[in-house]
């Protein structure tokens, strides 16, 4: 799995369109498609956080991985 | 894989709780199960439903959950191949504790309840494996109820991380089933995402973690495991 893989995961059945993410993320990955965000730009995203916490009904997940910071370059 | 889509007694024994027996019962076994492939997300069976079976994970990775009226999650397991779920309504007939789902693609075998009573009659020596797996899994839930009383959200969440980086460390190629969000780690540890978000937070202040891209990278693991004891 490389890293460009790593994507935040947006749940469409839960994202009400509000559009609270959009303002969240500064790079301006996301965009609303048919009244739900969606990652438009993949490229731009920073993986910065700032869009899980903007949104208000949980429908966006940026999943990690856990490393020891001797193990930091082994899990890309 | 035979054609009934059952492993073999040679990958059977790879499932630790099957390890210790003898080849004619791990035979035995083989033939019972039945394959069920399930996808990323689906639902295997929910809480309060007839049992429907042993379930045996081949590949892939399973949550076992329980839903407050709310519809807050809380993670009892996480599995992976080898480990096992449903014992419990297997042995007693009831209805299936608690709620099972698919984190990725996955691969399983189950053993349907009759079948597994008659398995367990002609060879008490997987009836004495069965005990000793619902053994485990009361220990495991003695430790969870030790844990969500009686420890702060930023102890397990230590606790977790540095779980989930043994986990990984033990791990191939990284996948998704290796990696973890903020939510999964919330209903894991009985909580609410933005409590995970604050002690995350609280963790990165004291230089005990940082954020890396998809990484969060544990910077100080010996001052992380003291948080983990509560020291």
């Amino acid at each position: 799995m490389s890293i460009n893989a790593i994507l935040p995961e947006i749940d469409a059945a839960i994202c009400t369109g509000c559009g609270d993410c959009l303002s969240a993320c500064k790079p301006g990955a996301l965009a609303l498609h048919d009244g739900k965000a969606v990652l438009a730009r993949p490229d731009l995203c920073e993986y910065d956080g700032q869009c899980e916490p903007a949104c208000p009904v949980d429908a966006i997940d940026l999943p990690y991985v856990v490393v020891l910071r001797t193990h930091v370059g082994m899990r890309d | 894989m035979n054609q009934r889509g059952c492993p073999a007694p040679a990958l059977l024994r790879q499932v630790p709780y099957f390890a210790g027996l003898p080849q004619p019962v791990l035979a035995a076994l083989a033939a019972a199960c039945i394959e069920r492939r399930v996808s990323r997300g689906q639902l295997i069976f929910l809480e309060g439903e007839a049992c429907t079976g042993l379930h045996i994970v081949g590949s892939g990775e399973i949550k076992i959950f329980k839903l407050s009226p709310q519809g807050r999650e809380q993670i009892l397991h996480r599995l992976g191949p080898g480990d096992t779920f449903n014992d419990v309504a297997v042995l007693d007939g009831g209805p299936n504790p608690a709620s099972a789902a698919a984190i990725t693609d996955a691969l399983l075998w189950v053993i349907m309840r009759d079948e597994m009573q008659r398995l367990a009659q002609a060879y008490p020596v997987l009836a004495w494996a069965l005990i000793e797996s619902i053994a485990r899994r009361a220990r495991h839930l003695v430790a969870m109820v030790e844990d969500l009383s009686l420890r702060s959200v930023k102890s397990r969440l230590a606790r977790l991380l540095l779980n989930e980086a043994e986990r990984a460390d033990k791990a191939g190629e990284l996948d998704r089933s290796q990696m973890v969000t903020q939510s999964e780690m919330a209903a894991r540890l009985g909580t609410v995402r933005e409590m995970i978000g604050r002690a995350l937070r609280e963790l990165a202040d004291e230089n005990l973690i940082e954020f890396d891209r998809h990484r969060i990278v544990i910077l100080n693991q010996e001052a992380l495991t003291a948080v983990r004891d509560g020291m």
